[in-house]
């Protein structure tokens, strides 16, 4: 049960309180539950509290009143009131800066593990007001937007991929003081996007297996192999293709090279990658796929459970990837 | 976590809605103070355009060393109003040199909204009241830069156009509110903490004694003291004598008051309120705050209000000083002299009183009217009167000082220029000394008749001195020795003494008589507006304060109906969306598929809903898949709004097909 999309941060004290509030109050936090974008944000789902700053306004603000009471000074009590009144409404005005604000796209190209996940967070205004000093946070980093109205604003975050497979951003929270800092309004966007996470391609790149000729390599003298169609050995390479003669005269390991120009087609068999382990075969055959893409060789791709091909193209390569990526792992 | 770094913009704002607010409080901080701050912010400004940090401690604990003693020097006692502001304003502009985070920020412009407030404590007139407007508005606009978090724009300050809107929006919402709530804020009958006289010190006007140039302070003056309504008519402008404090004890330079030797005297608590009788003068008289105890009022006061007495020497003294504009309706017996109720043979001793010593050729030339005229009054004070009358003297704003031991001397035998004050002094000690009891009274003369507003201001440069004389039987009878040398200056009071342009310059009297009505309006209906007036306004509404639930009903209704007015200005600009150009034109596409019976459920996308329309009209299955298509791309997918020309297009496309088929 590796579920690589799980963030790897250890959990402090906070996020524990969320986890908790997460399990206890689904309703009140709504970070748990994934939703279908577009995600338009209402008044059942922002939050707002005076924010530290609110609090010392208005105990300043108490204090202003109370002299102006007790002085009996109409001119310093109206402007207190003043005051007063722009911070009450700054309250509204806060809660509109969030009200009917849409998440309409979480962007995303899939990538390999160990890339980032360049997350674009499509932003979209569900009226005619435009939205100051809009803040996403994810993962601890910040993002600060201003939606105009009519047209999408995106916020992008890059976030480390972990391992392959499908990859979940945590909740996005979207939070705003605008527009005198007196109060704190927030909400969480959990959309149910979520990203693919190909297998890392191997470095340094293997050489794509050559379409097996049975003949060829049984009946063949493997002496008068040339060397310069041999290679060093690597682990996994199928003893058969060892060339003993000529590792013999070298001193080295030598396997020899199945390319032959006139193929144009290979297999690309996971249980044909010997002694290694799952996740260096699936990486091994990740780099094969886009070898053999970039030099356009039909290629079938043979998983435990599938079998893919042969062709060649955008459309095999993405379902040749995402079939990587998803080898053994539970669930959609 | 610190808090992140004012940037230039945000500092800039911060600076100038202080530097706003130390503008307003230029009217009563001494100059060369504000001038020092104004040079210690000019420099931070400077500074920080270069060089972003805060100035060194060895820069700054120095100087907040210098900022207090400069307070105490000049103020004295550091807990005194004065005092306390300017040390508070020291120490802002102390901050905002060492200011380099946005909390430091956040904490200035709170300090100076209460610096705003402070303000009021000193002056509440209306100019100054709207200027106020410009720092509040400042402080806000700073705390929205402040707000928005770096890299962001602060909306308000930096957009133009959502400025109009979202700033009118707000107004148009807190201005009720505001308006609401200053109405409704219960007013105190009390003040819940004290305000022990002369705490609050140093507002010009009238003071307790009287030497050489404390008059002349005042006639530059021109701020109003009070206005006054006479509803049945005002009597004439010689007789304005509007009475202040009775001075008796003279020690060669100043003029004093005296205790007549009666702890009740002392109180000030002689006569209690009284009616007056009917046909007495009536009055209304609206007292700018002065901090002090005189009600200013026309000789012989016989009626005043609760709160106040006359005391022995015919003044009138509230129990607490004004120290927010007052209103009071008195009336008076006009010109009567001031009857000698109590303690005759202490006031005889006391208005006899004089430094011993002193003024010897004075006394010389009283004495030798006394064994001339006998012990008559009458006769002696038209001697002295003729005396000055025909004695060379003249009248001037800026005699030669006098600077000897006897002064009066000085004045009488060698200057012989001088104003009110001298001619007061000098005729008081020449009755004396010719054994006639006498004492100087302060107060203002006249004043000049605002023709908009219909009533009569009296301004500092109003400022008087007179004398009163013992005459046995009648009283304390008023001799007003200026009158002699100057008759003008009893007539045109003001237009002679304030340098008043108004002869001249007609136009400029009218502006400045509008202007002062607009005060007179702001003071009754603003700044007046006291516990015993909230209980007027509230009766008017047919509302008793005493009932809280009357008074609830009220605030909650007005609470609610400006909740109703919030709500319809934002449903308004909500209903004035222009909506989302791809989510129109699929609601066209869905209205034709509606025609054929097709509706998207309630929790169906537009891929599913396209799906189920394409299976259910197969013949439309590629023009409904490319539509919804489109709209995905458009609506949802990276291109945004670029993809509306295919969205346009595939639409066409469906409803050529559709009507072909149709």
């Amino acid at each position: 049960m590796a579920v690589a999309a799980s963030s790897a941060v250890p959990a402090n004290w906070r996020e524990r309180v969320w986890r908790w509030l997460d399990q206890r109050l689904p309703s009140l936090t709504r970070r748990h539950r994934h939703e279908r974008l577009p995600i338009t944000l209402d008044r059942r789902r922002i939050y707002i509290v005076p924010s530290g700053f609110g609090l010392f306004f208005g105990a300043m603000m108490f204090a202003i009143l109370a002299g102006a009471l007790n002085y009996n000074n109409n001119s310093a009590l109206l402007f207190g009131l003043l005051a007063v009144s722009l911070g009450a409404v700054s309250m509204l005005q806060t809660f509109r800066n969030l009200d009917r604000l849409s998440l309409v796209q979480v962007a995303a190209d899939p990538v390999h593990a160990g890339d980032p996940v360049h997350l674009a967070f499509h932003l979209r205004c569900e009226d005619a007001r435009t939205r100051f000093a809009v803040t996403l946070t994810l993962a601890g980093e910040q993002r600060h937007v201003e939606i105009a109205p009519g047209r999408t604003t995106e916020a992008s975050f890059a976030l480390p991929s972990g391992g392959r497979g499908w990859y979940t951003p945590a909740p996005v929270r979207i939070s705003t003081t605008w527009p005198f800092g007196l109060f704190h309004a927030w909400s969480w966007l959990h959309s149910d996007a979520r990203v693919l996470v190909y297998p890392r391609a191997e470095t340094p790149p293997q050489p794509l297996p050559r379409l097996p000729d049975p003949g060829r390599i049984s009946g063949a003298d493997p002496g008068d192999e040339d060397l310069r169609s041999l290679r060093d050995y690597q682990r996994g390479d199928p003893l058969r293709l060892v060339a003993w003669k000529a590792s013999a005269r070298t001193g080295e390991l030598l396997v020899r090279q199945l390319e032959a120009p006139q193929a144009r087609e290979t297999v690309l068999d996971f249980h044909h990658i010997e002694g290694l382990e799952v996740e260096r075969r699936l990486s091994r055959m990740t780099r094969w796929v886009l070898d053999a893409e970039r030099a356009g060789i039909r290629y079938r791709l043979l998983l435990p459970e599938t079998s893919l091909g042969p062709d060649v193209g955008v459309a095999h390569r993405l379902r040749a990837l995402k079939a990587l990526a998803l080898h053994a792992l539970p669930g959609p | 976590m610190r808090s992140p770094v004012l940037d230039p913009r945000q500092f800039d704002w911060t600076l100038a809605a202080f530097t706003a607010t130390l503008a307003a409080h230029l009217l009563w901080l001494p100059p060369w103070f504000a001038a020092f701050l104004a040079g210690l912010l000019v420099a931070r400004w400077l500074q920080r355009r270069v060089y972003a940090r805060a100035w060194p401690v060895w820069i700054k604990l120095p100087l907040v060393g210098v900022v207090l003693t400069l307070v105490v020097f000049e103020f004295g006692n550091p807990f005194a109003r004065q005092a306390g502001t300017a040390a508070l304003i020291g120490l802002c502009t102390l901050k905002l040199i060492e200011s380099e985070r946005r909390r430091d920020g956040l904490l200035i412009m709170t300090v100076t909204l209460f610096l705003v407030s402070v303000q009021f404590l000193f002056n509440q007139g209306i100019g100054i009241t709207l200027y106020m407007l410009l720092p509040t508005l400042l402080v806000f606009l700073a705390l929205n830069e402040i707000a928005a978090p770096p890299g962001t724009r602060g909306g308000l300050a930096s957009q133009i156009g959502s400025l109009g809107r979202e700033l009118l929006l707000l107004l148009a919402v807190v201005l009720p509110l505001t308006l609401f709530l200053f109405v409704s804020v219960p007013r105190l009958s009390e003040p819940l903490w004290g305000t022990r006289e002369n705490q609050w010190e140093a507002r010009t006007g009238l003071s307790d004694t009287m030497s050489p140039g404390s008059i002349t302070e005042l006639l530059a003056d021109d701020t109003p003291v009070m206005r006054v309504r006479f509803p049945d008519g005002p009597p004439a402008r010689s007789s304005m004598y509007w009475r202040g404090p009775v001075l008796w004890r003279f020690d060669g330079t100043t003029w004093s008051r005296a205790y007549l030797g009666n702890p009740q005297m002392r109180e000030g608590r002689v006569d209690g309120p009284q009616d007056g009788a009917a046909d007495d003068l009536r009055y209304e008289v609206t007292a700018e705050p002065s901090d002090r105890r005189w009600m200013l009022t026309l000789d012989f006061v016989t009626g005043f209000p609760q709160g106040a007495n006359r005391s022995l020497d015919g003044s009138l003294v509230r129990e607490r000083p004004i120290s927010s504009v007052y209103r009071f309706t008195a009336r008076s017996h006009p010109d009567a002299p001031v009857p000698v109720e109590r303690f005759a043979s202490t006031q005889r001793r006391f208005g006899l009183e004089l430094p011993p010593g002193l003024n010897p050729r004075s006394l010389r030339l009283a004495q030798s009217w006394r064994r001339e005229l006998g012990d008559d009054p009458r006769a002696l004070v038209e001697r002295a009167l003729r005396h000055i009358r025909e004695g060379g003297f003249g009248y001037s704003l800026s005699p030669p000082p006098l600077v000897g031991a006897h002064r009066m001397d000085e004045f009488l035998f060698e200057t012989r220029l001088g104003f009110c004050e001298h001619y007061a002094a000098a005729f008081v000690v020449l009755m004396r000394g010719a054994g006639v009891p006498a004492r100087v009274v302060t107060g203002y003369l006249g004043g000049s008749y605002n023709r908009i507003g219909a009533y009569w201001v009296v301004r500092n440069s109003d400022a008087h001195a007179w004398a009163e004389v013992l005459v046995d039987g009648r009283g304390w009878v008023r001799v007003d020795p200026t009158s002699a040398i100057a008759p003008e200056r009893i007539d045109q009071s003001g237009a002679f003494a304030g340098g008043d342009l108004g002869r001249d310059w007609e136009w400029l009297r009218s502006l400045r008589e509008r202007v002062d009505a607009v005060q007179a309006w702001w003071n009754n209906h603003l700044v007046r507006f006291d516990h015993l007036h909230q209980q007027d306004f509230f009766s008017g509404l047919g509302i008793d304060t005493g009932d809280w639930k009357q008074l609830g009903v009220f605030i909650a209704g007005g609470l609610a109906g400006i909740g109703l007015l919030t709500a319809a200005l934002f449903w308004l600009q909500r209903r004035r969306m222009p909506g989302d150009p791809a989510l129109a034109l699929y609601r066209q596409f869905l209205r034709r598929l509606r025609r054929q019976g097709l509706q998207p459920g309630a929790s169906e996308g537009a891929n599913d809903f396209g799906r189920r329309a394409a299976a259910a009209l197969p013949a439309l299955a590629q023009p409904i898949a490319e539509v919804v298509g489109a709209y995905e791309a458009a609506r949802y997918g990276r291109i945004g709004d670029a993809g509306l020309p295919r969205l346009r297009t595939a639409l066409a496309a469906f409803r050529n097909a559709s009507n072909r088929k149709g």
